[in-house]
């Protein structure tokens, strides 16, 4: 797990709190870099791919969405990710309050992976981040040239 | 042509307005077959009268000539058989007599003269002589009396004759004392040839004997032969028919067409009665004494005249000839009849005949014009009910003519048009029609008389009409139209359409009203989408952060709180996922609600096994018996009806879970005619007096102690059979199960 890296895109501090301190519970080792929104989720997905200096940060093993982001929507930023050839192969999870049939269809329209919704429940919350963690960072293996 | 009320018997049927097609007119067919019929059977009768009287008439008269030929023949008859009986006695007599007695015994001549003046005297009283003499065994003539046409005379001795030869004479000789000879009646042959004129005698002869019956000569009696021919031809004037003479050889003595006496040589001639009437011979032959044969319209009485001689010939020795007596009655005679029957009778038919065609056709013209009387009554009745038809009809009815003048209409009119049916009555239609349309309707009227249809009401036309005070009212009509015995009538019947159109308004109004309205639930739909949206998302984070944050006070600074202190962030925790969960199901519900519904065929009975093995999954340690009926499908949308039955199973379920044996029925039965698919439990149940609270969401019956849950099972099963057009019930006692119904 080590240099094992997430970003989490999320606009909403107490969901960004509370998801790091969820996936924090996890074992160690784990870079988390967060976005407040769309825009700056995909600045930081272009650096990842490519700094222009040609030093390349490298892309995180998933991508944690919200839907709900200010400035480019978390489709968008989905939309973006999948049309990028660095990034097209990038694992994406939504991670949202929404669990309307619409979104979920649009979401897995536009070629997501996985789609969570945020329980209220803490403890479901915390459970959900360690199967997330588990499942993209040990048992997945993610397409070459990530 | 007006009209008059109802009631009103119309003498002239032509303006009544009924049509004159459903009553028969008897035609001028019916009055000549009637005539004809009547003129035959008349003619018939009389055809069979006249055959009945001209056949009685005919045999009369048949009748008539048969007794008056018979009355004839026997007058004749007596009259030749009284001058034979005077001929026998009058010869017995004279052979008898002193003179001759005296002559006989005594030849001289004193006894020749004395004899010869009795025998003179005998010719000259008795008048049927033509002669009387005596001959001798020689044949020589003693004495010869001739009757000479009246005037009797004994023929001087020089002019006697001898007649030896004669063949009466021959016979003569053969005589016995007492004996006779009879003649026929023959044609007088004077020295070898017939005598002219024709005479006809009959020879009477009777021997005569002296004392010592020496044979002395014959007293020869000529029997005169005209006499009965007068007499015949007297008689032959009142017969009927023609009375002739026949002899035994069938040859005529008198004969047809020859008037009296015998004109030609019965014996030469080849025309005889035998053969011209050889029917009539042969029966005369086989039955000689008397007859009577009819042959067609021949008529022959016959009747033997020479029986009397055979009575008197008992003393002769020859046999008598036969002669006969016959009246014949030509078909001739009944022709004439005939034809002045046809003549008197046909003429009396004819009379009779053009007075039955008189009678004939006098009975077929009354019966005609009764016939014709009914029919126009049938008519009057028609039109009676067609008017009381249209009295009674609801709507506003005008019967127009084909000159689109109001010959009728009803008390709705009045209502409607403000006109009374009399001011009508006659006017043209137009009078109703607004005065910008009159020229077009007059039009429209015209082509439609040529060619009507009926047309309904509602065609979509706005018509108006005008009333009596001018106003418009708004209209709707139908036509229609029947050819009458007054011409094609056009029945209008008009509906007054001032509340349909102020309905057709009101609709309006309200489509414009639904369509805002559908608009603004539209707008209010969306915004709920947007509110279910936000309560979603918006209302959720606060709450995972409300639950996040207190876990983390207790992760973070449990050390730091009391026991009261950790407890309530506990409680802070199980209140924001209590109410994560009601908006959860609130969600459900608004999701259900606006779900689309597809309806398929669903298999309940196995959808309801596979529930119930997930909720054996997930209560692995309750044992319930779980009873479905196989083979129940409804039609519904699967998705829902399978979160609807996880709904009532789930119930079902958990409130049986504090009962012994618990058992869950699912199944279907037909009640009312509709089929129920029922989920029935012995569980805990409910009280029945809260049932009507059932449905609504997050009600619960029970304590969330005994029985976790929100309460919004069963608002979204209701809301599921809702969508469905279907309905759902429950039946319960508190601890005794419940029981669910569905119909779809």
């Amino acid at each position: 797990m080590l240099g094992s890296k997430i970003l989490v895109v999320e606009d909403n501090p107490d969901d960004e709190l509370l998801t790091l301190r969820a996936l924090r519970q996890q074992d160690g080792g784990v870079v988390i870099d967060v976005c407040r929104d769309g825009v700056e989720a995909i600045d930081y997905l272009k650096q990842c791919a490519d700094d222009g200096a040609g030093q390349t940060v490298g892309l995180p093993q998933v991508v944690l969405l919200d839907l709900n982001l200010p400035r480019i929507s978390g489709l968008d930023v989905l939309e973006w990710i999948r049309s990028n050839e660095a990034t097209r192969r990038l694992p994406v999870v939504m991670l949202t309050s929404s669990n309307e049939t619409s979104d979920l269809q649009k979401a897995y329209d536009r070629g997501v992976n996985s789609y969570i919704r945020k329980p209220v429940n803490f403890d479901d919350f915390v459970e959900t981040a360690r199967h997330l963690g588990q499942y993209w960072l040990k048992i997945n293996e993610t397409a070459p040239g990530n | 042509m007006t009209f008059k009320g109802i009631g009103k018997s119309d003498k002239n049927p032509g303006s009544t307005i009924a049509s004159r097609d459903a009553v028969q007119f008897p035609g001028p067919k019916r009055f000549i077959l009637e005539s004809l019929l009547l003129f035959g059977a008349f003619c018939i009768v009389l055809g069979m009268a006249f055959a009945y009287v001209y056949d009685h008439a005919l045999f009369s008269a048949r009748k008539l000539n048969e007794e008056r030929s018979a009355a004839v023949l026997e007058t004749a008859r007596t009259f030749y058989e009284r001058d034979i009986l005077t001929i026998a006695s009058d010869v017995a007599y004279l052979a008898a007599a002193q003179s001759t007695r005296r002559w006989l015994e005594a030849p001289s001549p004193d006894s020749r003269d004395g004899l010869a003046q009795n025998f003179l005297a005998v010719v000259a009283n008795k008048n049927i002589y033509d002669q009387l003499r005596v001959i001798d065994v020689s044949g020589e003539e003693v004495v010869r009396v001739n009757y000479n046409g009246g005037n009797p005379a004994v023929v001087a001795d020089p002019d006697l004759q001898n007649k030896s030869d004669r063949f009466y004479f021959r016979a003569a000789l053969q005589l016995e004392p007492g004996q006779s000879y009879f003649s026929s009646l023959d044609l007088n042959v004077e020295n070898g040839v017939i005598e002219t004129p024709p005479k006809p005698v009959l020879r009477v002869i009777v021997p005569l004997f002296d004392r010592s019956g020496q044979r002395r000569g014959f007293v020869i009696a000529n029997y005169l032969g005209d006499r009965l021919l007068g007499r015949l031809a007297e008689l032959d004037s009142l017969s009927p028919g023609e009375l002739w003479l026949i002899n035994e050889r069938g040859d005529w003595l008198t004969g047809p067409g020859q008037g009296q006496g015998m004109s030609r040589d019965p014996q030469s001639g080849t025309d005889s009665f035998a053969n011209r009437f050889s029917f009539a011979w042969n029966r005369m032959v086989d039955s000689p004494v008397s007859g009577l044969i009819a042959a067609g319209d021949d008529l022959i009485v016959y009747a033997q005249v020479n029986s009397v001689i055979d009575d008197l010939a008992s003393t002769s020795q020859l046999a008598v000839q036969p002669l006969f007596l016959v009246d014949h009655v030509p078909a001739s005679v009944l022709a004439e009849a005939r034809a002045e029957l046809y003549g008197r009778g046909g003429a009396f038919a004819l009379a009779v005949v053009l007075l039955f065609a008189v009678i004939a056709t006098t009975i077929a013209s009354v019966r005609q014009r009764a016939r014709i009387r009914k029919a126009h009554d049938a008519v009057r009745q028609n039109d009676l009910l067609f008017r009381s038809v249209i009295e009674a009809a609801p709507d506003p009815v005008l019967v127009v003519d084909k000159d689109g003048r109001i010959v009728f209409t009803n008390d709705p009119v009045v209502r409607i048009f403000g006109y009374e049916k009399a001011e009508l009555i006659g006017k043209p239609v137009e009078c109703l029609v607004p005065i910008e349309a009159r020229d077009r309707h007059v039009d429209y009227r015209t082509s439609y008389l040529e060619k009507p249809r009926n047309r309904q009401m509602g065609m979509g036309l706005d018509l108006e009409a005008v009333r009596a005070d001018g106003s418009r009212v708004s209209v709707d009509i139908s036509l229609g139209y029947a050819d009458t015995g007054a011409g094609r009538m056009v029945i209008v019947t008009v509906r007054d359409m001032t509340d349909m159109v102020e309905r057709g308004q009101l609709i309006e109004r309200y489509a414009e009203r639904l369509v805002q309205d559908n608009n603004t639930l539209k707008a209010v739909n969306e915004e709920l989408e947007a509110f279910s949206y936000s309560i979603s998302h918006d209302l959720r984070a606060p709450l995972r952060a409300i639950d996040g944050f207190s876990q983390a006070l207790l992760d973070d600074y449990g050390d730091r709180l009391d026991e009261t202190g950790r407890s309530y962030a506990e409680r802070v925790r199980k209140g924001a996922q209590r109410m994560g969960e009601l908006i959860d199901d609130l969600l459900i519900l608004s999701r259900i609600s606006r779900s689309e519904v597809r309806v398929e065929a669903v298999d309940l009975s196995t959808m309801a096994r596979e529930v119930f093995a997930a909720l054996q999954d997930r209560h692995p340690s309750r044992d319930v018996d779980c009873i479905v009926e196989d083979g129940v499908v409804v039609m519904a949308d699967s998705r829902l009806i399978r979160i609807a039955l996880e709904n009532l199973l789930g119930n079902a379920w958990k409130f049986s879970s504090k009962t012994e044996g618990a058992r869950i029925w699912v199944g279907s039965e037909e009640l009312d005619g509709e089929t129920a698919i029922y989920v029935r439990d012995n569980g805990a149940g409910y009280d029945p007096r809260y049932s009507s609270k059932l449905f609504n969401a997050f009600q619960r019956l029970h304590h969330a102690k005994d029985f976790p849950g929100t309460g919004i099972g069963l608002a979204i099963v209701q809301r599921i059979v809702n969508r469905h057009g279907g309905r759902i019930w429950s039946e319960s006692k508190l601890g005794e199960g419940a029981v669910f119904w569905i119909a779809l």
